[in-house]
């Protein structure tokens, strides 16, 4: 396999009303790999008549780019200056490093960003870890609250479909539904520890079925998602004070683990260690005989999320069409991975379907039900 | 490729044993059951509570009434999974290839004839020509001949009005056009078409009738179909504003078929062929009406008290079974708070009905279960299997594709049609026999009536006016709870959590709305008890909406304006329809009990553009802190 190495997914998040507008302003020309999800952001939501009146969350799109390391940077200036991420609740956008990088078909043009005003006193964060989980769609709210409590920016969601063992039940599958939640939320090193652990014991993700977490290194980050709001008691809520610290000492090492918040020491928890998330992005109702082969291949299952590719739009009869594109992610284990991948692109292959890329990147501590 | 994913997988297909598969069955169950419980068990409470602890009565047919609701729960589970798993997926597909696999005539063709084929398949369409059985001809000419004579040209219309306005909606997904350039200038026309006709002797009656039209022509199979297409459509096509896609077809189809009423009672109108007009093709009718009037009763010779009855009246002073009164009120008067009516005429006339009765949806006493459960299947297949049938031979036909999923989506449409036919015979056990005593015991709390099937006299409760204030605070919650249970409703509410990844809850939009057509049907009950014209109930508040509309953002114009034409389903029209015409027959100089749908239609926009203010205000104050 002729694996690239050069390449980091870019995650840019930002608010539905004026995604495009910032995209249009800041993106040259797309690489044949951006994918735009739809999203929502989180609020917390404790005022009393919020259990009979839910609020509404803010609507997001999400685009994820495969980029050239080389030219990160500027592509992160160009979507920072775009959608004025200096004022809070903007978006963000983050960088992780893929270990590979394979396409099957053609990989495209390299994005190329416009260049928006001055990007000098850009301050990108490197200490900052995303924490993914995948949770059944009734509990994605509460896991997103408790991530917020403990310090987080509020998480982005989006919606996706699980497989794996439910496709083999005939048609008894129609009693498990497919529907999931996909939760990322970009938080500080320093709360990542906190913060997995609410949302792992608020999802019960220990226990069968419930939901599998993980978290993935950020290179690079700017991000400004609105945190918690309304502690109207204090001028500054903790963590905003904690933040302009940070800001101050340039990190989050000055803060000492002696306060950790974790005081009862939570049930050992069995860590998966080291692993790798596969992500396969291919044409929307093409991807099933890809999923067939990775679980065949034996991965444990896989969580799909369904977008838009970005720069493909065509016009027919003065109608806009763009094409809809899967993202099949997988987590397995780093030995497996090569030939998860050479059974996906063989499963692809067979049915001359080219239009498929994929990437890896390093997944350092997982849990879901071991049994 | 979709029917052999399963044999591909490389472990094969799992075999489970009886007990693992129970386990997995049972919560899925049991987890749809609740859902719908939680729908339903506010209304059910609520009509039992209000007849028993409130007007004093007991529940008639208790036991049978029981029976249908629990059937009513079972149907609504197997409807609204049918719904997700099979009608919906189904319109998202084509809703979804379409745009791609072919040519714009061809997508509006498609788009006409599902409009016009989802309004025959609507069951309430029947519900409505049945409502116009009580209207005596000599009081609304024309709206009687357009409830007997052209009912078939007003189903008609109303297709095509349907039709039209789910062309112009697929026209909208595709092109990204705001939909507050259709409400303005279809309000506005209505509004002027109305105020017209308000003003004509012989087009005012039609007001009501047009306008339930609209309300009616958005039910349960032709709102999730037309929400999933619009779906479909959304995930492919990127003009405009991708968060209200798959909305605005709802509000079309229900403003359309209005205008399509009221032309079609001009053209009579013009063409003088309605009864009692020179050019009317039927002369005098015999009054084949069940009417509301007790004198009308004359078609049924055999009702008459035997000589041995009227003894045993002079003697006890009691009549057995059920009568009529009828009695002049010419030379009442009014003295010191009591209506006094000196040497009246009474006449006690022998009737298979209660005194107050409504004929929407006849609750047939002697129509064996046989019979009920063979319409109600009829029906639900009726309903679901020819736009199936032409969703399916679109999709093979037209854009050449498989049905993905086969199997799920043919369990699904199963589980629609067994769904529907449960529900539609438990309403016809329950939900109508119940709706009917109260919308028949209502009336109670301010005047003097015959409680639904029971002998003897009941009422007034209350005084006049206090009585009315009853009935307009029952009339509230009743709209609440029932709009609440409505699988309509439940439907759009799913796609806006679809739509928004869950920003927008489904539980905010249903309470929202329930709160809106509460209010509406209390205003509409407010109508019929006080005797408002209709025209002053609906001007204002559609010119309100205007304003509001033109202020709103797009996402909830359509939202707000999509909820209207979802609210009036098969739940809330027997219940409220009964309750309307009820009320209706106890104030004397009411026509009939149209309307309420109408403002059950109004309300529910006013306050999900509210919210939507309310919620848009909000953030910007966040942004400003």
């Amino acid at each position: 396999m002729d694996y690239l190495n050069n390449y980091s997914l870019v995650t840019v998040i930002l608010p539905k009303e004026s995604a495009a507008a910032t995209l249009e302003k800041a993106i040259e020309s797309y690489p044949g790999s951006a994918v735009m999800l739809s999203a929502r952001g989180s609020i917390s939501s404790d005022k009393w008549y919020s259990r009979v009146f839910p609020p509404v969350n803010p609507e997001q799109q999400v685009v994820e780019l495969l980029v050239e390391d080389d030219r990160i940077t500027d592509l992160m200036n160009s979507i920072t200056l775009a959608g004025h991420f200096n004022s809070s609740g903007s978006g963000a956008v983050f960088a992780t490093k893929c270990g590979k990088t394979l396409y099957l078909g053609d990989k495209g043009a390299s994005v190329t960003s416009k260049a928006v005003g001055i990007s000098d006193g850009i301050e990108y964060k490197s200490e900052t870890t995303t924490i993914y989980c995948i949770a059944q769609k009734d509990k994605s709210e509460a896991i997103a609250n408790v991530a917020m409590k403990e310090g987080s920016p509020g998480p982005t969601v989006v919606f996706g479909e699980g497989r794996g063992i439910r496709d083999r039940m005939g048609l008894l599958r129609i009693a498990i539904s497919p529907e999931k939640e996909l939760i990322r939320v970009v938080v500080n090193n320093y709360d990542v520890e906190p913060v997995f652990d609410a949302m792992v014991k608020e999802g019960k993700l220990d226990t069968p079925g419930m939901g599998f977490i993980y978290t993935m290194p950020v290179d690079k980050a700017y991000v400004s998602l609105a945190s918690i709001v309304g502690e109207k008691d204090q001028l500054a809520s903790n963590h905003q004070i904690i933040k302009a610290i940070d800001d101050i000492k340039g990190g989050t090492a000055w803060r000492t683990l002696s306060s950790d918040t974790s005081g009862e020491a939570g049930p050992d928890r069995k860590h998966l260690l080291d692993l790798v998330r596969l992500s396969c992005v291919t044409e929307r109702d093409k991807g099933d005989e890809i999923v067939d082969a990775a679980i065949a291949a034996g991965a444990p299952g896989a969580s799909i999320a369904y977008g838009t590719k970005l720069g493909s739009e065509e016009t027919k009869g003065g109608i806009n069409l763009s094409t809809e594109m899967e993202v099949i992610e997988l987590t397995v284990s780093p030995k497996a991975v090569d030939d998860i991948i050479g059974k996906m692109s063989e499963a692809a292959k067979a049915n001359d379907n080219d239009n498929v890329y994929f990437y890896t990147q390093s997944v350092p501590k997982a849990l879901t039900y071991l049994g | 490729m979709p029917m052999s994913s399963e044999q591909d997988y490389g472990k094969g297909k799992l075999k489970l044993s009886f007990g693992k598969t129970m386990d997995i069955i049972k919560p899925y169950v049991s987890n749809r059951f609740m859902e719908q419980l939680k729908g339903v068990w506010f209304i059910i409470f609520y009509l039992i509570a209000f007849q028993i602890v409130v007007l004093g009565l007991p529940i008639v047919y208790s036991l049978m009434i029981s029976c249908g609701i629990l059937i009513v729960i079972i149907g609504l589970m197997f409807f609204m999974e049918g719904l997700m798993l099979g009608l919906m997926p189904f319109g998202e597909i084509i809703g979804a290839k379409l745009p791609r696999k072919s040519k714009l005539p061809v997508i509006l063709g498609f788009s006409f004839l599902l409009g016009v084929g989802a309004t025959f398949a609507e069951p309430a369409i029947a519900v409505l020509k049945a409502a116009g059985a009580g209207v005596v001809p000599t009081k609304a000419p024309l709206l009687y001949s357009l409830l007997n004579e052209f009912s078939d040209q007003l189903v008609y219309c109303v297709g095509a009005g349907v039709g039209v306005a789910v062309l112009l909606g697929v026209l909208r997904f595709l092109y990204g056009w705001s939909l507050k350039i259709f409400i303005i200038p279809l309000v506005i026309i209505l509004a002027t078409f109305t105020t017209w006709a308000h003003m004509n002797e012989i087009l005012n009656p039609i007001i009501g009738l047009a306008w339930d039209c609209g309300a009616v022509t958005t039910g349960p199979v032709t709102v999730p179909l037309v929400l999933a297409l619009g779906i479909g459509v959304s995930r492919v096509v990127s003009s405009g504003d991708s968060s209200s896609a798959g909305f605005g077809v709802v509000t079309l189809a229900s403003l359309f078929p209005i205008i399509a009423v009221l032309c079609l009672g001009t053209y009579h109108y013009s063409a003088d062929d309605y009864y009692g007009a020179p050019n009317s093709q039927i002369g005098e009718i015999a009054t084949t009406t069940t009417s509301v009037e007790p004198v009308q009763d004359e078609e049924v010779p055999e009702q008459q008290f035997t000589v041995a009855e009227f003894e045993d009246f002079t003697s006890s002073g009691i009549i057995q079974g059920n009568y009529d009164i009828a009695y002049d009120r010419e030379n009442a008067v009014y003295d010191d708070g009591k209506f006094i009516i000196e040497q009246p005429t009474v006449i006690f006339k022998k009737s298979n009905k209660s005194m107050v009765t409504s004929d929407v949806p006849k609750w047939n006493n002697n129509a064996d279960l046989k019979t009920q459960i063979k319409e109600s299947v009829i029906a639900a297949f009726m309903a679901i299997i020819p736009l199936c049938l032409f969703l399916f031979l679109t999709l093979k036909f037209i854009l050449r594709e498989k049905v993905p999923r086969a199997d799920e989506i043919a369990a699904g449409l199963a589980f629609a049609i067994i769904g529907m036919a449960l529900f539609g015979l438990g309403i016809l056990l329950g939900l109508t026999p119940l709706g009917e005593q109260l919308g028949g015991n209502i009336p109670a709390a301010f005047s003097n009536i015959v409680p639904w099937e029971l002998t003897g006299h009941a009422g007034p409760l209350y005084g006049e006016l206090s009585g009315k204030m009853v009935a307009i605070g029952f009339a509230f919650l009743l709209g609440y709870g029932a709009t609440l249970a409505e699988p309509a409703l439940n439907a759009l509410g799913s796609t806006v959590e679809k739509i928004t990844v869950g920003s927008f809850k489904k539980s905010l939009l249903m309470k929202t709305v329930a709160i809106g057509v509460g209010v509406g049907i209390a205003m509409g009950v407010m109508k019929i008890a006080f005797n408002i014209p209709l025209t002053y109930m609906l001007l204002p508040p559609y010119i309100a909406l205007i304003f509001l509309t033109l202020i709103s953002s797009e996402q909830f114009v359509n939202f707000g304006w999509d909820s209207a034409g979802v609210t009036t389903g098969p739940i809330t029209v027997p219940l409220v329809l009964a309750m309307g015409l009820g009320v209706g027959a106890s104030v004397p100089g009411v026509t009939d009990g149209f309307g309420v749908l109408a403002m059950a239609s109004v309300a529910p926009i006013i306050a999900v553009l509210t919210v939507g203010l309310l919620i848009s205000r909000k953030k910007s104050d966040i942004e400003e802190e």
